[in-house]
């Protein structure tokens, strides 16, 4: 008796099994496709952001500090970097490039101040200093 | 007879789940995140790790992110282009991967800046002090 109620139970799990698996399967799909909604909404607000930034790379911010652009204050930079920016090589570094150790003080100061009070500056900064 | 199809029903459905996975691709996946996580937490462990004399207190302006690359412990981890910026010193770029709290999400975002401590010997070391006020 009791081994044909567990037959009975049996069959009827094998019966219920495939509409759970395509449940389970569809499940699966939909979560997947909302991940990738939301990973590609995600990605275009940080590509819309990245680019009004970049957008408003003119401007007073952008005009050079004592001669120095920002265009070789980040080759200048870059400079430094290769000597693991020992900041007593940086008025050296700057000479050698044609501007004085007082020219290079006024454009550090003043660089340092619109990059962070212009996420546009920081943004050209880094692509001049990277070549990307 | 019912039974039957059904048996042959869950073979087709297991042998279509098995057409679609590729193991192989999904461990290269997972390799790739390791290595992420490996060279977040390298990073942060030697910024954290430095002597008083070698650790700084700076910040960092987020020049941009991408997507998150994978999720620990509910922290994503997500790559981003840093630019440190230290008083008396010219900004310097670096680009890692950061392991993101849930709950600071909103704060990783292009032009925004955010505490991190460095190390003065070694360049790449750079941790972002989540827990400093704003």
């Amino acid at each position: 008796m009791g081994l044909f109620k567990q037959m009975k139970d049996m069959k009827d799990m094998v019966a219920a099994a495939p509409g759970a698996i395509d449940q389970a399967n569809q499940l699966g799909a939909s979560a997947q496709a909302m991940a990738a909604q939301q990973q590609a909404a995600a990605v275009q607000a940080m590509a819309a952001q990245q680019a009004a930034v970049a957008s408003a790379a003119t401007g007073p911010d952008f005009e050079p500090i004592n001669g120095v652009s920002l265009a070789l204050y980040a080759e200048i930079s870059r400079d430094l970097a290769a000597v693991n920016h020992d900041v007593t090589q940086a008025p050296a570094l700057a000479n050698a490039k044609g501007v004085t150790s007082s020219d290079w003080d006024a454009a550090v100061a003043g660089w340092n101040a619109r990059v962070q009070t212009t996420p546009a500056v920081g943004q050209q900064f880094n692509a001049l200093y990277t070549g990307r | 007879m019912g039974f039957f199809k059904d048996i042959n029903t869950l073979k087709q459905q297991g042998k279509e789940a098995s057409k679609n996975r590729d193991p192989g691709q999904d461990l290269r996946n997972m390799t790739s995140m390791m290595a992420d996580l490996n060279q977040s937490m390298v990073q942060t462990t030697a910024a954290l790790a430095a002597p008083p004399a070698d650790a700084v207190d700076a910040t960092a302006q987020v020049v941009s992110v991408s997507s998150p690359t994978g999720f620990m412990n509910a922290e994503s981890i997500v790559p981003v282009e840093l630019l440190v910026l230290q008083p008396g010193l010219p900004p310097r770029p670096l680009s890692l991967a950061v392991m993101v709290p849930m709950t600071q999400m909103q704060r990783l975002q292009a032009g925004a800046t955010l505490p991190v401590k460095i190390s003065r010997s070694n360049p790449s070391a750079l941790a972002i002090d989540w827990a400093a006020p704003v």
